[in-house]
Formats: structure tokens, C-alpha cells, sequence
């Protein structure tokens, strides 16, 4: 039997400068078998091993109908981060995985899907989104809303370009304060929601963000009249071991990494009042 | 796998814990139920003493500063340079200093003792007692222990004077709790608020200039002589006085705000005045009375000595040239940092005996590995005055030695004998010579006025090293869930101070005194009185003292904005 | 070790109590024993022992609960690494498969090995856990002297236990009655000491049950059914919580000694090439448990600590979740909390809504 708590060994196929302090990074497992394996579902995360260092959690930012390698984004705010931050391309890190629930991406076959992204927290949405483009045909109508502080705090900027050009969704990107260059529109994310048509009693909402964001848009889109359970967000809490053992992501009678991170926002309501 | 019972070597408490040691490091900590200390139960720093004394930061072989860094040597080497210089400069008049541990066993502390009066024939030794303990110098010979840590639980009136009890000593905040839950009254009298504020059926949050008068005032009260009513706690005074006369087994315990406020002498002479037989200080390290009972002072012999301060001012005017400092961090504990480092840097050699590469450390010209208490023999004598017996747990790390061990190498090494063949030899001729019982104390006076209110220094700023702070943090640094536990540093400001000055919450504030300046993250709250601030020691940040003066927690200070 | 009894296969039997020594150095024999023992200065511990003179069956529960000692300790490596060029090396601890028997631990203590089973055991499985309590037998002892902070007749967990042990041990007058609930049990005491039990042993046993539950526990009832009831509905004002909060002293020492409570913090220790990873006992009641990176702190708060310690030790979707409720009733949070906050007085706080 394995041992749940013995990390994998993946190697670092590239890495991409997403932001001054963000990057990205593609891993593939060293062996080819696990690799060809791997299977996951999106917005499920993984732990991510640096010995002497740490662990940590990081959301797979690509999804599971891409195979060969995986990524995921990270910002350097602690440990782990600043370590992982300093490392190169083929170097090792250890990688356990995947966790938690991941969203849920059948249930909402049929419906219009709308995103609403904030500066690190597109990521986790990402991986539903390529998802979301390999399996189109299984959806309706795709709306994708993203914003960040600066235009230089935009992630996957690049995808942000493939994205506008596709003709199958819609795309819009705001910032909250423009650089000389900039062009597209300005003002926090939530502004954006007066330009587009929803068919709000079959659409539902994919949120992530920082939190004050969150709230702004969860209150927008209840004034819309969405319904609480087509609300989907991630709740954060400090994780370490990722497979519910250690109780540092317990919240009421949940645990983040085995009962989330996603939640609806009938269950995030409940659960944030429970100790 | 066996467990040896010892005492934790953190806080003066002194809990009795079973330790059990394996291949190097310590697998389990537990406290003990039968010790009349612990009874079942730790602090979180007893709990995380694994992670503490086992780290790798450990300093294994003697050290020496070559070219700004330092370069491993042996034993050999160390002891042959060290008894060069020491025999060069021990000789010249009052130019040797020894600065002992507070911390280190009452065994150490005695070989210490006769290693600075036999062998570099000194009386200036001296241990952080006069850095922590000033105002009780002079009543050292009056003074003994009465109260015991358990006979609190059964007192039923309980006065707090100056001290936050659940960070300086968790044992006891634990004893007044029970006798809280048993009926018991509770009294406190702190500038600062402190969780027990809360439980007090009377709780007086004076200036702090103001604390000596009104202890004197109660003093007075309680005696019946005529005393001054116009201070506005004239009333909650009357009160305190009237419980006190009519309480069966009354316990006063004082702490960290009369030894080290301001005019904590004049505080602390009027505390002991009222209530000597029912007085319990509050002394938070593990063997500072062991290390003043044993010798560590310039004030157990004929000729007084210089104390841990005048060495330092000794050595700024140039007449000490030398010191030899173990197990203390002077440079982060003593106060004053910037004139601290002056006074070090300033020698011409200093040794270094420690577990750590502390601050202090770093400044030494040689560096001797001691182990720790978890790695020798030895005994500790806690703040209730009983004795207990230290047993090791583990081999001593590395090349390091226990300190009593390496004074009586360095003593071989410098031509003289201390006469020590084993550690029961120490013991038996402190047993012999009854060393405790027919020790006196000579006369002595520190004089610890501290700062004044002033136009340029208008607020009183307290630094608070927080229960996980404890004192200098070179043990805490070391364990990681210790580390987790203190957050950013603060300065904690006043609401209406905060409103009146445009300081916002979370806004980088400069704290400037007459002796240096540090940045903190402001805290609004109205724990504290309007022209109080209290600066809280942070990850990283152990060197709030740079705005003290010696020995005192206490300052005068202004505040300014900072870009 | 598979502890459901199988019908026809479950005996009970008899042995005197002058043979329980010799029928212990049998056993000694063939596993590792650990056992209750005296220590020179009164205290009780748990510890590997290589003759029966060792032990005592006269106990009081130590403060760390032996069934964590062994199954969870205090301080654990899971692996070591070391840097090899451009890889690293990665080597899991060598698992034994030394049985073990912890003999003579109590009711309480069982109760929470359960517990702590089902947790460790059930969803994703624990390896290092599970591989030593595969390898674990329990002799557990009932009860018939309790301790003046005993409570484990109202949490339902003893003091005598119907299963979940390989052996159950009775002191009837000169004798034992031993209780097999395991073949692991039954092969302990295939050997010739012990003879068939009758059914007036097992009568005695009962008796001797009710009336330590009747008249022999000092600590007043601790009604859980309305503690439950409340902090499940989240009735219960935040100043209760923050009254008890002001009395917790941050020692952590609640989460050790309970015997149900399992959270734990990983730590890379060593040098930058080679170290191990260790997990270590961490608390819900320091304030750096749930603090994120960011900063944030969900409970800041010593009182919402409080709050969270207590809904996750009675709160209905846990008691669901794992079969019964946190407590064990061992007392140990009475002996050991520097702040006076225990099991039975927030019990009783929280049925009365007030300190």
C-alpha cells in the first residue's frame, strides 16, 4: 500500500514569469508510467515538495484533458514559494496529489458557465476553462470576466490574447488602474457585469479571487438573482497535509482539502459560521 | 527508551518533567503529575523542548574570530589562547569582568564563583539577577522565601502588582485561577491591561510614575498612619487595605513591572515593607536565585565587585579590558543595545560561553560550546526557593561541555588547580562548606531611576518580550512552532492618542527615545492608557532594546510617522 | 488486529491472580510487552518491560494516554532525504512487524484507540499509524477504582468495555476473568494457565460494574445530551466563549493529553542537503494553528479556539461522523489545563449558558 505522505518525484519542464512575483510552473512526473497516469480533476490541487523547505498546496492550473505535464501557478509569499521560486528548470521537486474535490465540472453540463476571476485567483479557474474548451460541445454559452490591480499583475497573459481571438466564448479584462499602454477597460471586475447579457437561472457562477473580491461579486451576482447553489468559490484555510489527518484545514465539520476547497455559496455561507 | 525526570530549563517555575531520549534527540516531553510544580502540566514551552535543544544550530566545537568570520579550532587550542590573554590582562587592576548565566546550574554557578575569586582572583561577577532583580539587591539579606507556588491556590486574597502572571509564569497564573475558582479575591494593580484585569474585583491601571506612591499610600493605609487623599484611586486603596487586613492567607506577587518600571526600587521597598511574609516575586528564570545563591555576584564577598551594568560602563571608560560571558545574550537582555554594543566591541578580548551563536556571540573573539541542561548533572533552584535535581537525557552535543566542566579545564590551563576531579566533588564541598546557609550579602544599592516624562519624550513605552518571547529568544528560535506563535512585532497605541496623532491601524510608526529609534507596525487598542505605548517583541525583531536604558523595561518616548 | 467477536469462538476464562505473573513472562517471550509501571517518584508510565515484577496494575492513567504513546507519538520522522546530484533520495522509516502487546491499559484509553482508528484509518489511511496498530494487541483492564477526575461512565466509555479489545480483564476476588474478543486475544491465552470461566464470573463481573458506576465515581454527572444539543445548533453566545477564551493560557497542553486528539504539524529538519521530515503534536488552541500566510486568522481569538476545540470534541456531525462522541471521560484535561477549562465545566457552562 502507498504511503499517502510520500511525495512523488516530478521535474520542472519550464517555467513562465507571469507577473513580477508570479510564475509558472509546468512539472512532469520523472516517471513516464505515473505521469501517463495521472489523472485529475479541475480544481483539484496537489502538495508540492521542497525538502528542507516544506510543503504546501498549489491548484493545477491546467487541465486534465492535457497530458504529459501539468502546471501550476505560484506567487512567492512564504517558504515554500520564495524556494520554489529560486529553482530551474530540471530541477526536482516532490509532488503528492491530486486533492480535494475538484469543481463540479459534469454537473454544470448543459448551462451557461460564467467565470469571474481575480488576479492569482484565475489559476484554479483555468484548469475548468481548457477543460471547458476541450469538451465545448458540452456546454453553452461561456462568459469569462477577469481583473487584476495593474495590467502587469495580469497571469497567462498570452492565453488572455488566444482567448479574446476565440469566437466560441466571451472574454473581458479590466484592470483596477491602467498603464499608459493599456487599452481595455478599467475599473474593478464587478464593473464589467453591466456589458454582458446572462441568462441568469441557467448560468452558473465560477468565482476565485482575493477575498474582498469575492464578496463584491457574490454580491453582484445575488442582486442578479442568482441562486446560492450556482455560486461556486474556493474556501482558503492554512493546509499541511492535504489528505485530512493533520486538522489545520478544518472548518465546522468540514476539511478544506477533502470536502473543498470548492464549495457552493449556500455551503461557504454555512460553514464560515460554524467554529 | 527510558524517562529521566529533570527540570525544564525555560521559566523559574521550574516544572519537573520526564524526558525521554533517543539516538540524539528528545522523542517525548512529559510533565510530571506527582512534581508539586507541574502537577500534569506544561507551558508551550515546556511542551516544545524537543524542538529546542537538539537543533542544528547548536554550537558543537570552540570557535575562533578569524578575519571577521569564525573558524573551528580544538579544545586544546582554545583553552591555550584563552589562558594566554587572560593571564595577560587579569593581572592589571580591575580590568576583568565575568558575566555568569542565569540559567546555567547552581553547580556552574559555584565553580564559577571560585573560578573568578581563586583563579583570576576578581570580584566582578556578576549574572542578569541585577539586570532583572535590581530593587531586591538591598534586601537580600532580609529576604527569603515564605510562600510556596501551591500555597497561592490556597490564599484567598491575591494581589497582582505589576506583572503579567500568565506570561511570566504560567504555574502561577494556573494557582491563582484555582484559588479564583475557589472564592478567592483577586486585586490588580498594572499599567497595563492583562488578561487577569478581567477577574479582578479590583483593578487599578495607574501611570507608571505613579506606582511607588501608590503602594506607598497603601502601605499607609494598612498601618493606619496618616496618609494623602487626594489620589484619585484613594478609594479602590482604602478598599485593597481593608481586604488585606481581613484576609486569612493573603499573597502578594510581584513581577516584571516593579523590578524593571520606573522607580521600581522605591515600588519594590514599599511591597516588601507591606508584605514581606506574604510576598512571592515573580522570578521567570530557571536559576537566577540559583545563580546569586551560588556566587554569581559581586555582592557575596568582602570587597564588592563590579555589577553586570558597571562592567559595562567599565568597559566604555576603558578599564575593563576583558570579559568572559556565559550564557547570556547581554547585548539583546541588557538594555540600551547601541551603547551595549559600544561597550562590548570596546574590549580588547571577549569570550563567549554559549549553546548558540547568540548576538552577543557573534561580537566574541573566542566562542566556547557549552551543553545544555538536558546533557549534564546539576540542580536548579526555582522561584518558590526549592532546590531540584537536573539529570541528563542525552550526551552532551558535539564537542560541548558541561560549564562547570570547561572552568576547571580553563582553571588547569592557567596554571592553578579548582580542584574539581567530577561533579561530585562540586557537590560535596558546597555540602561541606554549607555554602547557602552561611552565605551573606554585602550592602548595595543599584541605582535605576529610569526616564521622565518630558516635551521631547512624552509617553511611556513599555517593551513586552510576550510569553514566547522569553527574554531574548535565542532558545525559542529554534523551534519552528514556537516561532509560529509570535506574530509580526507591534506597537500597541491608544485610540484616542491614535486619533489625536492621524496613526492609522497597521500604519509603520518610528519609536524614538533618547538612546536610539526602531519601526513597528502600529496596533490601535485601548489595552493601553493614552500616554502609554507598548512596543511587543516580534519574529525577528529581538532587539527592541535598543530604545531602553540598562535594565529597565521602561522608557520615555515619542512617536513619529514613518515613510 | 480484527477485534469483532466471532459467536461461537468467544469463551471466557478464568486465571488466578497469583499466575497472571508467570502467564505474563510467557508472553514476554514471544512479543514485545508494554506495560504499566511505577517510577521511582510516584508517577505511572507505560513502557517496554522484560519481566512481569515490572509492572503494576495499580495505576493512575498517566498524563500522555499510552495508546497515543505507541500508535501516535509525540514526535515522528516520516522520511529522510538527502541530495544526490541532481535528485533527491527518499527513504521511507523500515516498518517492523513486532507485535505488541500493550497490556493493561483501561476502558477510557480503548475508547479512544477506536476513535482514533476510525480516524486514522478510515478515507485516506494513515500508513505510519496503521502499520503499528496491525501489529497491536490490547489488554484492557475494567475499572473498578476510579480516579477523582473520572468521568468515562458518561461518555459511555467504560468502565468496562463490551468489544474492541483482544483481551478484557476483571479482578474478581482471587481470580481474573478474562474476556477474549479477538483470535489475536484468544492466542494469548492458549496456554495452561487459565481455565473456562462460569457464568456466575461473568454475573460477579456485572455486578462489580454497576456498582463502581453507582458508588464509586467522585466527579458529579456531566450531562452530555444538552451540550451537544447546543453546540451543534451554534446557540450558544460568543461571551461564554470569550469568557472561557480569557482563561486559556495558549499551553497546548489540552490537545496532548487528551487521548482523542490527533492534529499534528510537519517540519522539514536538517541541514539544506540531507534532513527528515517529522511531524509533531500540534494544537487547534495556539493562535498559530489556522494563521495563513497572508496573516489572516480565522481564530484569532482565544475564545473562538475554545469554541472550535469544543464543537469539534461534541458537536453531532463529528459524533456521527466518527461513531461517538470526542470525550473518553479520562479526566485528563481536569489535571492538566493551566486554565481550568475542562470536558465537564464547559459541559456544564454550556448547559446553563454561563460560566
Amino acid at each position: 500500500m502507498g504511503n499517502i505522505y510520500l511525495p512523488y518525484k516530478t521535474i520542472i519542464k519550464d517555467i513562465k514569469q507571469e507577473t513580477p512575483d508570479t510564475k509558472t510552473f509546468v512539472l512532469a512526473f520523472k516517471d513516464k508510467k505515473i505521469q501517463e497516469n495521472f489523472d485529475y480533476k479541475p480544481g483539484q490541487f496537489v502538495e508540492l515538495s521542497i525538502y528542507g523547505a516544506g510543503e504546501a498546496p498549489f491548484g493545477i492550473s491546467t487541465s486534465p484533458t492535457q497530458k504529459g505535464s501539468f502546471a501550476i501557478t505560484v506567487r512567492a509569499v512564504g517558504r515554500v514559494t520564495r524556494a520554489l521560486h529560486k529553482l530551474e528548470i530540471g530541477n526536482e521537486v516532490g509532488i503528492r496529489g491530486p486533492f480535494g474535490n475538484g469543481f463540479p465540472y459534469s454537473e454544470v453540463k448543459g448551462k451557461d458557465i460564467l467565470f469571474v476571476g481575480g488576479g492569482i485567483g484565475l489559476p484554479p479557474l483555468r484548469s475548468l476553462i481548457y477543460y471547458i474548451f476541450d469538451n465545448r460541445g458540452d456546454y453553452k454559452n461561456i462568459t469569462i470576466l477577469y481583473g487584476a490591480r495593474t495590467p502587469e499583475d495580469l497571469v497567462y497573459k498570452d492565453d488572455l490574447t488566444q482567448w479574446g481571438k476565440r469566437t466560441d466564448i466571451k472574454l473581458m479584462v479590466t484592470v483596477d488602474a491602467a498603464s499608459k499602454d493599456w487599452e481595455g477597460n478599467v475599473g474593478v471586475v464587478t464593473t464589467l457585469f453591466e456589458q454582458i447579457q446572462l441568462d441568469v437561472p441557467n448560468t452558473v457562477a465560477f468565482v476565485c479571487g482575493p477575498p474582498i473580491m469575492i464578496k463584491f461579486v457574490i454580491r453582484d451576482l445575488l442582486k442578479m438573482g442568482f441562486l446560492e447553489e450556482n455560486i461556486i468559490s474556493t474556501l482558503e484555510r492554512y493546509m499541511k497535509c492535504g489528505v485530512g489527518k493533520c486538522g489545520h484545514c478544518a472548518i465546522g465539520h468540514k476539511y478544506v482539502c477533502i470536502d473543498g476547497p470548492v464549495f457552493n455559496y449556500r455551503q461557504i455561507k454555512n460553514l464560515k459560521e460554524e467554529p | 527508551m527510558k524517562e529521566v525526570l529533570t527540570v525544564c530549563p525555560f521559566c523559574g517555575c521550574g516544572c519537573g518533567i520526564y524526558l525521554t531520549g533517543e539516538n540524539g534527540i528528545i522523542a517525548r516531553v512529559t510533565p510530571s503529575l506527582s512534581n508539586p510544580v507541574s502537577k500534569g502540566s506544561l507551558c508551550i514551552k515546556g511542551w516544545h523542548i524537543s524542538e529546542v535543544f537538539t537543533s542544528p544550530n547548536r554550537i558543537q566545537k570552540p570557535l575562533i574570530k578569524v578575519n571577521g568570520s569564525f573558524k573551528e579550532i580544538s579544545w586544546e587550542e582554545a583553552f591555550e589562547l584563552i589562558s594566554l590573554k587572560f593571564n595577560s590582562i587579569k593581572d592589571k587592576e580591575n580590568s576583568f569582568g565575568i558575566i555568569g548565566s542565569s540559567k546555567f546550574s547552581n553547580e556552574d554557578s559555584y565553580t564559577l564563583h571560585k573560578f573568578a575569586r581563586q583563579i583570576i582572583k576578581t570580584n566582578n561577577i556578576d549574572s542578569s539577577f541585577t539586570l532583572h532583580y535590581a530593587p531586591l539587591i538591598e534586601r537580600l539579606n532580609d529576604f527569603d522565601f515564605y510562600v510556596t507556588i501551591n500555597d497561592i491556590e490556597n490564599s484567598d486574597l491575591i494581589i497582582i502588582i505589576g506583572s503579567n502572571i500568565t506570561v511570566e509564569a504560567p504555574q502561577i497564573a494556573r494557582r491563582v485561577l484555582k484559588a479564583y475558582d475557589k472564592g478567592a479575591k483577586v486585586v490588580v494593580i498594572n499599567s497595563l491591561k492583562i488578561p487577569f484585569s478581567s477577574i479582578a474585583s479590583i483593578y487599578i491601571q495607574p501611570v507608571p510614575e505613579e506606582l511607588s506612591v501608590l503602594i506607598e499610600t497603601l502601605g499607609k493605609i494598612i498601618n493606619k498612619k496618616s496618609y494623602d487623599k487626594s489620589n484619585s484611586n484613594i478609594f479602590k486603596l482604602e478598599e485593597i487595605a481593608s481586604l488585606y487586613v481581613k484576609a486569612q492567607n493573603p499573597v502578594c506577587i510581584c513581577g516584571e513591572d516593579v523590578f524593571k518600571g520606573v522607580k521600581g526600587g522605591a515600588s519594590f521597598s514599599s511591597i516588601f515593607e507591606i508584605f514581606k511574609h506574604r510576598l512571592f516575586p515573580l522570578f521567570t528564570i530557571n536559576n537566577i536565585i540559583g545563580a546569586i545563591s551560588f556566587g554569581v555576584s559581586p555582592y557575596v564577598n568582602e570587597k564588592k565587585g563590579l555589577n553586570i551594568i558597571e562592567m559595562l560602563n567599565a568597559s566604555l571608560e576603558g578599564s575593563i579590558k576583558c570579559l568572559y560571558i556565559i550564557g547570556e545574550d547581554i547585548l539583546l537582555s541588557a538594555g540600551d543595545y547601541n551603547r551595549t554594543r559600544e561597550a562590548l566591541e570596546k574590549l580588547e578580548f571577549l569570550v563567549v560561553q554559549d549553546l548558540f551563536l547568540t548576538e552577543t556571540a557573534l561580537l566574541a573573539d573566542v566562542v566556547l560550546p557549552a551543553c545544555s541542561s538536558l546533557e549534564k548533572k546539576g540542580s536548579f533552584i526555582n522561584m518558590e526557593g526549592s532546590i531540584q535535581p537536573v539529570l541528563p537525557v542525552l550526551k552532551p552535543l558535539g564537542d560541548s561541555k558541561p560549564d562547570w566542566q570547561i572552568f576547571t579545564e580553563l582553571s588547569e590551563k592557567l596554571g592553578n588547580k579548582l580542584f574539581y576531579k567530577d561533579f561530585d566533588e562540586i557537590t560535596k564541598e558546597i555540602e561541606k562548606i554549607n555554602f547557602l546557609k552561611n552565605k551573606k550579602f554585602l550592602q548595595a544599592e543599584v541605582s535605576h531611576l529610569g526616564d521622565v516624562i518630558s516635551d521631547e519624550f512624552p509617553l511611556w513605552a513599555k517593551v513586552d518580550n510576550s510569553r514566547l518571547f522569553f527574554h531574548t529568544g535565542t532558545l525559542l528560535k529554534n523551534s519552528s512552532t514556537l516561532m509560529r506563535e509570535i506574530e509580526q512585532g507591534t506597537v500597541i497605541i491608544n485610540s484616542e492618542y491614535a486619533k489625536e496623532n492621524d496613526i492609522r491601524n497597521n500604519e509603520k510608526v518610528k519609536i524614538i527615545s533618547k538612546r536610539g529609534e526602531i519601526i513597528r507596525n502600529a496596533v490601535i487598542s485601548d489595552e493601553v492608557l493614552k500616554n502609554i505605548i507598548l512596543v511587543r517583541g516580534g519574529l525577528g525583531d529581538f532587539s527592541s532594546n535598543v530604545i531602553l536604558p540598562f535594565g529597565l523595561k521602561w522608557t520615555t518616548v515619542r512617536l513619529e510617522k514613518s515613510r | 488486529m480484527d477485534n469483532s467477536k466471532t459467536g461461537e469462538e468467544q469463551m471466557n476464562k478464568l486465571i488466578k491472580k497469583e499466575n497472571i505473573k508467570l502467564w505474563l513472562n510467557e508472553i514476554i517471550k514471544k512479543y514485545k510487552v508494554i506495560a504499566p509501571y511505577k517510577l521511582e517518584t510516584g508517577d505511572f508510565g507505560f513502557k517496554p518491560i522484560s519481566n512481569a515484577d515490572e509492572i503494576t496494575l495499580d495505576y493512575i492513567n498517566p498524563v500522555i494516554s499510552p495508546v497515543k504513546q505507541i500508535l501516535f507519538p509525540a514526535r515522528e520522522v516520516m522520511l529522510h532525504y538527502k541530495k544526490k546530484g541532481d535528485s533527491w533520495e527518499v527513504e521511507l522509516p523500515k516498518e517492523t512487524d513486532e507485535k505488541v502487546v500493550l497490556f493493561g491499559i483501561r476502558s477510557c484509553d480503548l475508547s479512544a484507540m477506536l476513535f482514533l482508528d476510525k480516524f486514522f484509518m478510515e478515507g485516506f489511511v494513515d500508513n505510519y499509524y496503521k502499520s503499528r496498530r496491525d501489529n497491536l494487541i490490547t489488554v484492557n483492564i475494567t475499572c473498578t477504582e476510579p480516579a477523582d477526575w473520572c468521568f468515562c461512565v458518561c461518555a459511555d466509555c467504560g468502565p468496562s468495555k463490551e468489544e474492541g479489545f483482544d483481551l478484557q480483564l476483571t479482578e474478581i476476588n482471587d481470580n481474573y476473568l478474562v474476556e477474549i474478543g479477538s483470535p489475536a486475544g484468544k492466542e494469548l491465552v492458549n496456554i495452561d494457565y487459565f481455565k473456562e470461566a462460569e457464568e456466575s464470573n461473568l454475573k460477579e463481573k456485572e455486578r462489580l460494574v454497576e456498582e463502581t458506576k453507582n458508588n464509586k465515581f467522585k466527579m458529579p454527572t456531566t450531562y452530555f445530551s444538552k451540550a451537544i444539543q447546543n453546540i451543534t445548533a451554534n446557540s450558544i453566545d460568543k461571551e461564554l466563549w470569550d469568557k472561557l477564551g480569557g482563561r486559556c493560557l495558549g499551553c497546548g497542553s489540552c490537545s496532548f493529553v487528551c487521548p482523542t486528539c490527533s492534529c499534528f504539524n510537519v517540519i522539514d529538519e536538517g541541514e539544506d542537503s540531507k534532513g527528515k521530515r517529522v511531524r509533531s503534536w500540534d494544537s487547534c488552541m495556539y493562535c498559530g494553528f489556522t494563521r495563513e500566510t497572508s496573516g489572516y486568522n480565522p481564530r484569532k481569538a482565544p475564545g473562538d479556539r475554545v469554541k472550535r476545540r469544543y464543537y469539534h470534541k461534541l458537536s453531532y456531525y463529528y459524533l456521527t461522523k466518527m461513531g461517538s462522541c470526542g470525550c473518553v471521560g479520562c479526566g485528563r484535561c481536569i489535571v492538566s489545563c493551566l486554565g481550568g477549562i475542562d470536558m465537564p465545566m464547559v459541559v456544564k457552562a454550556v448547559r446553563r449558558g454561563k460560566v
